[in-house]
């Protein structure tokens, strides 16, 4: 093999490890669905990519459209035209999540229909009639809960039979006819006084029920780390393979013993462990002279979360009565781990809908003010920071109890996971919650992961130990050490296209998730049917994707709901914690080990095998 | 034994396939009739999805167009400008408002409002359609007309602002629905309510064969199908008394609206022509507010007496009545200290002056669409408007020009420092453009690379801005080319000064960063809690405040000089800082911290959120609910 096929075969693994594989596993796959399902699906995803269109091609849009602005403490302006189409994305969302509900287990059954129902019967208050004034019963109001209960009844008459077809046309009408007997009602009634009222009922929908797009939110902003770290491991693999003669494939493909390995494979990892390492060290010692100097202050935190972090690796593998995980071990459990933890970070959310929703029905349909004004209290206190730290600390403890209880039931990767983020969402919100000024930092966190995996390379080279595998295992410390300081690049050009780095970084973790989080809809069980996995899954691609559209339009990601904090604080928390678990990985196979490993083989050994030579 | 695995385990090893559930799908049918089932699935699921597309964008109506059959076409567009030139030779400039509902009537005085809202009723009110013309002359003086278009046509209603007032009843009708030369009509009813004044007119329409003549003996062109206008009012007091005869001649053009017009006011000649493409020259800019604040501050001023302002709007006819409103935008303070703000709806400009007590409503302007942001250049008042524009007025309230934009402009409009008048403005789009104060022609425009975010600053020969990709550039004035570039985050505030020679500025992450001025190399910075809601540069001292705490660091060192409670905004410059708090305005010391002054807010005045500007030598406090508060320093 020559060079340049070598080179050439070694970029083809590197894309395909860090792009194809990972869609092939975990994208929307045709597993036996029932018949009628593949147009509902066409329908969503559709759906999805409109609303991908719609983000990418905002300014274009808001070009050619009039802007309706409304003022106030900020400022909300949306391309008029396109109002109605983001009303629709978020119908279909509604849809999708009702046709789901029809087939799932009980509790999330009432759970999504509870929600649904409040939806439309909000919707259905919009119609004040002519009179605004005064609380009248209007043919809107009355049809949004003929339609609730109709909806009721068909959850029951539905629950314990097979996906149908028509279930999704059934839903879709029901909800849609209430929709538009009470927006066209209002939008009539508003004309005539010279209002508009598409704006006001859009911005309505979004603010109030935007917060149920947080979690996917939380769980997109883990992408670039996700990519980060699999780029990594592609990139050291790729090297391996670019200076792997034919004979290694064998060996790869486990059909030949392995022979010592090449001696340019091992020169190109010492090139690439002194090239990666001068750039770290560079990096280091230059950031002070070209102004971006190192926050003295997030050192000292930053090496008490990585101790934090190394204790309870140690611990993990102790509890565990065996070797540590491996990288593949870690990356493997993410897409499983990160939308639950997620969910659990924003509990609170959930039922701050559900009460802003109500009062505003109660209000519509002219209860008094006074449980409305609790229920607003309510909310108020369960989206304020105290409850937000609370929740955090809570999920942060479980999440290392949860971690430990894994570990004793010997499984690998998840405890390490589950644990660091645990780790991270405590160490982050403790001082917080103390008012004490104690932040770690990215920056920090990659210079001690750098100076952590050169001083190892260090006593390796003493020791004598420095073979080929562990120099492999050294540059892709190194090289995890450099994404947890420069993830984000890998959403910048994104973020040139679209002008808001924001925007690139929730758009990116919404894209990539659509592509590849679906691997739990190629399952089927009783309680979760295969027709309900797949609806599920699009109802929270489409309604993610139609609140950042929203935000898109209005050319601030924040209208509505700010998804770019919450899937900052994705990247901050559970992005972070995938990194240290991957570098933790990769210390834990480059320090020498005592007893033969337990795994003999490593799937993903790119970084290096959990293979003892 | 070393193994290397690149292309992962076989598909099949990871996903786990688990038995189909019963309910994973209906029971298998033939094979002809699940093809038949599945043409139909595919036809009715994707078509319903359609469907409900189609369905909402016919079910949104957007507000109806406007009333006044055939005549309607002869008036300016809303938002639109007109000049003229009088008998005389003067200027007069002419803003055009369209609207529907009671808006309308809220701006003109208490007892036209009321008398309006009276005869109409509250339900034709909520729904009638009105054109707005305010008229400002050459030496300032001011009027407005108010029109009401109907099936009937176009009406008009109330004249206010001037030497005389009228309120007409019924509408006097300037142009009935279907009118075409030859139409003759008349009216009678009364001027002002009460019957104080009764008119009795009588109207007929001609074609005008020969284009009129404007002010420099060219013929004004007749485009679209002008409409001459012969008009006899009589409006006297019923007993004796007042009498006024108006005789008048008017060509009307279609989207020009009065284009020509000769007449007679008890047999003096008055009338104007219409004048295009008018450049009009701006008044003198005023002088600047005296004193200061920094004037004050360094002689160790206190904060001293103040409160809420009862807001007045004065009519030279009708009288002064009080106002109310909410403030929808960060105010702005013109040079010699006058209150830039615009109305709670969004689509008028306002600029007040502002006593110990009081606040006047000095002029207001119409610049078209929803105002989004106000600013004060030089003698320069600057609205920038959701029509992606932005407008100037001068001293007056003159609209001088209008230019585009490419995006939104969310921030007020900056001031260079040069010397020569023009202004910067950032747009969300990421363009940073000069304009010239002279015509508002564009003189550079540069593009950040990002969606503009938050404030522009001016200092040292640069304009500093913000974008969406966490970047802050530094433009030369001269010609907007790139200085520099840093890094620091998503910028919420902003502030640079020149004599520190720093850039200051607090992200959204809670981080404050200090970059150096000429270079733009990060000179360190600190985090603090809260949302941050305010940043200034005073004196050798970078003063930072969020939601939950105020600190303030020393520029050389970034050592931190003091630390307080937080508040909802920060100003001042020099020794001394306010910060404006839910409950309170302190005033204190930017060296130690030292407070020389605090008042508390009245109970009722917790707004939604507050802004405060430096009015001359005084604090002043807006509500986003209306309250207005100024305190004075001594």
């Amino acid at each position: 093999m020559t060079a340049l096929r070598r080179a050439g075969a070694a970029l083809t693994g590197f894309l395909g490890r860090l792009i194809v594989e990972p869609v092939r596993r975990g994208r929307l796959r045709d597993h036996a669905w029932p018949q009628g399902l593949r147009p509902v699906v066409a329908v969503g995803v559709g759906a999805f990519w409109l609303a991908v269109a719609l983000i990418v091609a905002a300014p274009l849009v808001r070009d050619l459209s009039p802007l309706t602005v409304s003022v106030g403490s900020t400022v909300l302006s949306l391309p008029r035209t396109l109002l109605p189409t983001i009303l629709w994305l978020v119908l279909l969302a509604a849809v999708l999540a009702q046709t789901a509900a029809l087939h799932a287990r009980l509790v999330v059954a009432i759970v999504l229909t509870s929600t649904v129902s409040l939806v439309v019967l909000f919707l259905g208050g919009l119609d004040l009639g002519a009179d605004a004034g005064a609380i009248t019963v209007t043919p809107g109001k009355v049809v949004s809960v003929v339609v609730v209960l109709t909806l009721v009844a068909l959850l029951v008459a539905r629950r314990r039979r097979a996906f149908a077809w028509w279930e999704f046309p059934v839903v879709l009408t029901l909800i849609g006819a209430a929709a538009v007997t009470a927006i066209g009602r209002s939008s009539s009634a508003s004309a005539a006084f010279g209002l508009d009222f598409a704006p006001v009922a859009t911005s309505l929908v979004i603010s109030s029920i935007g917060q149920l797009a947080v979690p996917a939110a939380i769980a997109a902003g883990v992408a670039v780390a996700e990519l980060a770290v699999v780029a990594t491991v592609a990139a050291v693999a790729a090297l391996r393979r670019a200076s792997t003669p034919a004979t290694q494939v064998a060996v790869e493909a486990g059909v030949a013993d392995a022979p010592p390995g090449p001696p340019r494979t091992r020169r190109l990892l010492v090139a690439a462990l002194l090239v990666v390492g001068a750039w770290r060290c560079l990096e280091l010692a230059l950031a002070p002279v070209v102004g971006e100097p190192l926050d003295a202050d997030a050192v000292g935190p930053s090496i008490v979360l990585l101790g934090a972090l190394g204790l309870l690796w140690w611990a993990l593998a102790a509890v565990r009565r065996s070797a540590t995980a491996s990288v593949d071990d870690v990356l493997d459990h993410l897409d499983g781990i990160a939308l639950p933890v997620a969910v659990a970070l924003s509990v609170t959310l959930a039922p701050v809908v559900l009460a802003l929703l109500s009062v505003q029905i109660a209000t519509a349909w002219g209860a008094p003010p006074e449980p409305s004004a609790l229920a607003l209290a309510a909310a108020e206190t369960l989206r304020g920071t105290v409850a937000l730290t609370a929740v955090r600390l809570a999920v942060g403890a479980a999440l290392v109890g949860a971690a430990v209880v894994l570990a004793r039931r010997g499984r690998r990767g998840a405890p390490e996971l589950v644990g660091a983020i645990g780790v991270v969402t405590l160490v982050s919100t403790a001082p917080r919650a103390l008012s004490l000024d104690f932040g770690w930092s990215s920056d920090a966190l990659a210079a001690l992961l750098a100076l952590g995996s050169l001083a190892l390379t260090g006593v390796l080279l003493l020791r004598g130990q420095l073979d080929e595998r562990r120099l492999a295992l050294l540059v892709s410390a190194l090289l995890l050490s450099a994404a947890a300081a420069w993830r984000d690049v890998i959403a910048d050009p994104l973020g040139v296209l679209l002008g808001a780095s924001g925007l690139a970084l929730v758009l990116l973790g919404f894209v990539w998730g659509f592509l590849t989080d679906a691997e739990g809809t190629h399952g089927d069980s009783a309680r979760y049917p295969r027709p309900t996995r797949v609806l599920l899954f699009l109802a929270n691609a489409v309604f993610g994707v139609a609140v950042l559209a929203f935000g898109a339009l209005a050319r601030d990601v924040s209208a509505g709901i700010d998804l770019d904090a919450f899937a900052r604080s994705g990247d901050e928390l559970l992005g972070t914690a995938l990194i240290v678990a991957a570098a933790m990985a990769v210390w834990a196979g480059a320090l020498p080990s005592r007893r033969p490993r337990a795994r003999p083989l490593g799937r993903l050994s790119a970084a290096g095998p959990s293979v003892e030579p | 034994m070393l193994t290397l695995v690149t292309t992962g385990a076989p598909e099949s090893a990871r996903v786990p396939e688990e038995p189909p559930s019963p309910r994973s799908g209906a029971p298998a049918l033939g094979a002809g009739r699940a093809r038949a089932l599945t043409v139909v699935a595919w036809l009715v699921t994707p078509t319903l999805a359609l469907a409900l597309g189609v369905a909402l964008e016919a079910a949104d109506r957007e507000p109806a167009e406007g009333l006044g059959g055939a005549s309607a076409r002869y008036l300016p567009a809303e938002g639109d400008r007109t000049t003229a030139l009088d008998a005389d030779g003067r200027s007069i400039v002419t803003e055009h408002a369209r609207s529907t509902g009671i808006e309308a009537l809220l701006t003109a005085p208490t007892l036209v409002a009321s008398s309006l809202l009276g005869a109409l009723g509250e339900e034709d009110a909520m729904r009638a359609q009105w054109w707005r013309a305010e008229r400002v002359e050459e030496d300032g003086a001011r009027s407005t007309s108010l029109h009401r278009l109907s099936p009937d046509g176009v009406a008009l209603a109330a004249v206010w602002g001037g030497e005389l007032g009228f309120v007409f009843e019924p509408h006097l009708p300037l142009l009935p629905a279907g009118v075409r030369p030859g139409s003759a009509w008349s009216a009678s009813g009364t001027a002002l309510p009460g019957e104080a004044l009764a008119y009795a007119a009588e109207f007929s329409a001609w074609s005008p064969a020969e284009p009129p003549l404007d002010a420099a003996g060219d013929p004004i062109p007749l485009t679209g199908g002008c409409l001459g206008v012969d008009a006899r009012l009589r409006i006297s007091q019923p007993g004796g008394g007042f009498e006024r005869q108006i005789d008048e001649s008017t060509v009307w053009c279609p989207g020009r609206g009065a284009v020509w017009s000769s007449a007679t006011v008890d047999g003096v000649a008055v009338g104007f022509t219409e004048q295009r493409q008018a450049r009009l020259v701006a008044a003198r800019a005023p002088s600047a507010a005296a004193p200061s604040w920094r004037d004050v501050v360094e002689q160790d001023a206190r904060l001293g007496v103040g409160g809420q302002l009862e807001r007045i709007v004065q009519d030279p006819f009708f009288g002064a009545a009080a106002t109310d409103g909410q403030y929808s935008v960060r105010p702005a303070v013109t040079a010699d200290g006058r209150l830039v703000v615009a109305n709670d709806r969004g689509d008028d400009l306002e600029v007040w002056s502002l006593a110990a007590t009081t606040a006047e409503l000095d002029l207001s302007a119409h610049p078209g669409g929803t105002i989004v942001a106000v600013g004060s250049a030089g003698g320069l008042v600057l609205a920038a408007t959701s029509l992606r524009r932005i407008v100037a007025y001068d001293p007056l309230g003159r609209r001088l020009w209008s230019t585009p934009t490419d995006e939104l402009v969310l921030a007020a409009p900056v001031a260079v420092d040069d010397g020569s008048g023009d202004v910067v403005a950032l747009t969300r789009a990421g363009s940073v453009v000069r304009i010239a104060a002279a015509d508002g022609g564009e003189v550079w425009r540069t593009s950040l690379g990002g969606d503009g975010r938050g404030e522009l600053a001016v200092a040292g020969g640069q304009v500093l801005a913000s974008d969406e990709r966490g970047r802050v550039s530094a433009l030369r004035l001269a010609d907007g080319a790139l200085q520099w570039r840093s890094e620091p985050g998503l910028v919420d505030a902003l502030a640079a000064d020149a004599e520190a020679g720093v850039v200051a500025v607090a992200t959204d992450d809670g981080a404050v960063v200090l970059l150096g001025l000429e270079r733009g190399e990060e000179r360190g910075g600190t985090r603090m809690p809260g949302i941050a809601t305010g940043i200034v540069v005073a004196g050798d001292a970078v003063v930072a405040l969020t939601d939950e705490r105020l600190l303030v660091l020393d520029a050389d060192d970034l050592a931190v000089r003091w630390s307080g409670e937080g508040g909802a905004a920060l100003l001042g410059e020099g020794e001394a800082v306010a910060v404006v708090g839910a409950a309170d305005v302190v005033l204190r010391s930017s060296a130690d911290g030292a407070e020389r002054g605090r008042r508390e807010l009245p109970a009722e005045a917790l707004a939604e959120s507050r802004a405060a500007v430096a009015v001359g030598a005084a604090v002043v406090a807006l509500d986003t609910d209306g309250g207005l508060h100024r305190w004075e320093l001594e």
